[in-house]
C-alpha cells in the first residue's frame, strides 16, 4: 500500500536502458510521422484548393473521412485489420541497419493518415490567408505561379500554419501511446509490461507521465524559437538571447498580440 | 515595339463583366510613347478595372488591348480571340510595372530584399546586380536608409516609395499607378506624388488613376474622365480642367472641390 518513493526515484532518474530505447521509438515514431504527415497535409492543403474539380474531391473525401475515424480504430485497421482480410501485410524491415517492425511501420502510417487530415486544413487555412494584394503584386511583376507559390504563398502561410501545428506535434507526441494497442515497445507500452510484473502501477504511470511531459516542454522551447524567428519582421526590438525568445512565444505582450502584423 | 502611329497602348473597345454587372462598356484610349495619362472618375466608373486589364489581373472578355503592339492576354486567330496560356501572360507583365493603392510590399521581406526578388527570379539578375540596382534606384525615391527594413516599420508614404522602387527594378516599359495616394495621410502624399512626378519627367510612360486634381494637372500630358464605364472625355490637362469640355466633367468636378 501507498506510494513507494524508493522504487519511484530509482524509474525516474535511472529508467535503464530498456526505458530509453522505448523512448527513443516515441519520439522517433512522432517525429516521422509528423513529417509524413506535413507531405501529406501539405499536398491535401494545396488540392482543396485546386482549379481540378476531382482533385478538390479527393482531397475533401481524404479529409471528411478520416477525421470521422478515431486514431486508435485507425491503427488497429492498419495493422490487424489490412492482414486479417489477407489485402496487406506489414513485415519487418531493415534499413542502413535498423530494423523497423511491422507494427512500428504501421503506427508511423496510422498517425500520419490521421495527422495529414488535420494538416491538410491547417495548409489550407494557411494558403488562404495570403492577402489577394501580395499575390496580385507578385503577378504584377511578372512571377508565374509556381514562383509566387514558392517565394510569396509558402512563406506568407507558413507564418499562419506553424502555431497550430506545433501544438498538433505536441498532441502527437503523447498520442503515440495508442501504438502499444498494436504492440509498438514504447515508452507507455513498456510501462504497462513493467507494471503487470512489479505491481507498481501508479509510481510508474507517475513516470511515464512525467517522460511525456518533459518531451513536451522541450518541444515548446523549440517551438517558442521557430515562431521567434517567424515574427522576427513584426516587431523594433528583436528578442537577441535564447531565453528571450524562448519568453517571446510563451508570453506574448498584449500589445504584440493585439497587432496582426 | 510600338504601333505605327507611335501608341504604347492602345485599347479599343475593351468590354469587361463580373457576372451580369457590365463594368466596361467599350473603352477605347490610347497611350503613345513617353507619354502620362491620367485617368479620372467617380468611384465605380470602371477605371481601376480597365488599368487591371491591361496587365491581366482582370481578363477582358470583348474587345482588345495592345501593348507595344502584342495583343494582350489573348491571340488573334483569324478575328477571334482565343486567351492565351498562363505562361505567355506571365510573360507580357514582365514590361508592366504597377503600383497598389495598398502598396502591397511582401511583408515577409525587407525593403531591399523586395525590390530584389523579381529581378532575380523572374529575370535571372545575379545578386550583386540586383542589390546595386535596387540602391540607386532606393537613393532615387529617398529610401537609402530603410533598405533593410521590414515594411510593416515603414510609413504608408515610405511603402509606397518602396513599392515604386520595386516596380522600376524590372525596367518596364509601362508603369501602371492604381490611386497610388488613396490610402495615404495627406502630410506623405506629397512625398509619393513627387517621386511620381519625378518620374514622369524622365520621360516614363504612365498611365495614372487618380483622385489629386492638381497632380493631374502638372503631371499629365493628358487627362481622361472615365464614367460608367466608358470614357467621357480626354484632352490635355489646361484644356480639360480650363475648359472642362462636357457636362459630365462640369459635374464631377463640381462634387470634388
Amino acid at each position: 500500500m501507498g506510494f513507494d518513493w524508493p522504487f519511484f526515484w530509482s524509474r525516474l532518474t535511472d529508467p535503464g536502458d530498456l526505458y530509453m530505447i522505448a523512448l527513443g521509438r516515441t519520439v522517433l515514431m512522432a517525429v516521422l510521422a509528423m513529417l509524413l504527415g506535413l507531405v501529406i497535409g501539405v499536398l491535401v492543403g494545396f488540392g482543396r484548393l485546386s482549379k481540378f474539380a476531382p482533385i478538390r474531391a479527393v482531397c475533401a473525401f481524404y479529409v471528411w473521412l478520416i477525421r470521422g475515424i478515431p486514431v486508435l480504430v485507425l491503427l488497429v485497421l492498419f495493422f490487424s485489420g489490412l492482414a486479417a482480410a489477407g489485402f496487406f501485410r506489414f513485415s519487418d524491415i531493415t534499413l542502413f541497419g535498423i530494423t523497423m517492425s511491422a507494427s512500428f511501420q504501421a503506427a508511423v502510417l496510422g498517425l500520419a493518415i490521421h495527422e495529414g487530415a488535420y494538416m491538410a486544413e491547417i495548409v489550407r487555412n494557411g494558403i488562404q490567408a495570403v492577402q489577394r494584394g501580395q499575390i496580385e503584386a507578385a503577378k504584377s511583376l511578372g512571377m508565374g505561379t509556381f514562383q509566387l507559390t514558392r517565394r510569396i504563398i509558402l512563406p506568407q502561410a507558413t507564418r499562419v500554419i506553424v502555431p497550430p501545428l506545433g501544438n498538433d506535434f505536441n498532441h502527437l507526441l503523447k498520442t503515440t501511446s495508442l501504438a502499444s494497442v498494436i504492440g509498438v515497445q514504447e515508452i507507455f507500452q513498456l510501462t504497462e509490461s513493467m507494471s503487470a510484473t512489479t505491481f507498481k502501477t501508479f509510481e510508474l504511470l507517475i513516470v511515464v507521465s512525467i517522460t511525456y511531459l518533459a518531451l513536451t516542454t522541450v518541444w515548446n522551447v523549440i517551438q517558442g524559437l521557430i515562431e521567434a524567428r517567424l515574427r522576427r519582421h513584426e516587431r523594433d526590438e528583436q528578442p537577441t538571447t535564447l531565453f528571450a525568445k524562448i519568453g517571446y512565444y510563451l508570453w506574448p505582450r498584449g500589445d504584440a498580440a493585439m497587432e496582426r502584423r | 515595339m510600338t504601333d505605327v502611329d507611335g501608341a504604347l497602348v492602345r485599347a479599343e473597345n475593351v468590354h469587361k463583366w463580373f457576372g451580369q454587372n457590365e463594368v466596361l462598356k467599350g473603352v477605347s484610349l490610347h497611350v503613345g510613347r513617353g507619354e502620362v495619362l491620367s485617368i479620372i472618375g467617380p468611384s465605380g466608373s470602371g477605371k481601376s478595372t480597365f488599368l487591371r486589364c491591361i496587365n491581366q489581373l482582370e481578363t477582358y472578355q470583348k474587345g482588345r488591348i495592345h501593348v507595344g503592339g502584342e495583343l494582350i492576354g489573348f491571340e488573334d486567330r483569324g478575328g477571334r480571340l482565343v486567351p492565351l496560356p498562363n505562361r505567355r501572360i506571365v510573360a507580357q507583365r514582365r514590361n508592366i510595372g504597377m503600383v497598389f493603392q495598398q502598396f502591397n510590399l511582401f511583408w515577409h521581406m525587407t525593403v531591399l530584399e523586395n525590390i530584389i526578388e523579381a529581378p532575380m527570379l523572374v529575370l535571372g539578375q545575379r545578386r550583386v546586380e540586383a542589390e546595386a540596382t535596387a540602391m540607386a534606384l532606393l537613393e532615387r525615391v529617398g529610401l537609402s536608409e530603410k533598405a533593410h527594413a521590414y515594411p510593416m516599420k515603414l510609413s504608408g508614404g515610405q511603402q509606397q516609395r518602396a513599392a515604386i522602387a520595386r516596380a522600376l527594378a524590372m525596367k518596364p516599359d509601362l508603369m501602371l499607378f492604381d490611386e497610388p495616394t488613396s490610402a495615404l495621410d495627406p502630410e506623405t502624399t506629397g512625398e509619393v506624388l513627387n517621386v511620381i512626378a519625378d518620374l514622369a519627367r524622365s520621360g516614363m510612360t504612365m498611365i495614372v488613376v487618380t483622385h489629386e486634381m492638381a497632380f493631374a494637372r502638372q503631371v499629365s500630358d493628358r487627362v481622361v474622365l472615365m464614367e460608367d464605364g466608358k470614357v467621357d472625355c480626354e484632352a490635355d490637362p489646361e484644356t480639360f480642367f480650363r475648359d472642362q469640355p462636357s457636362a459630365r466633367l462640369k459635374a464631377f468636378l463640381a462634387t470634388i472641390h
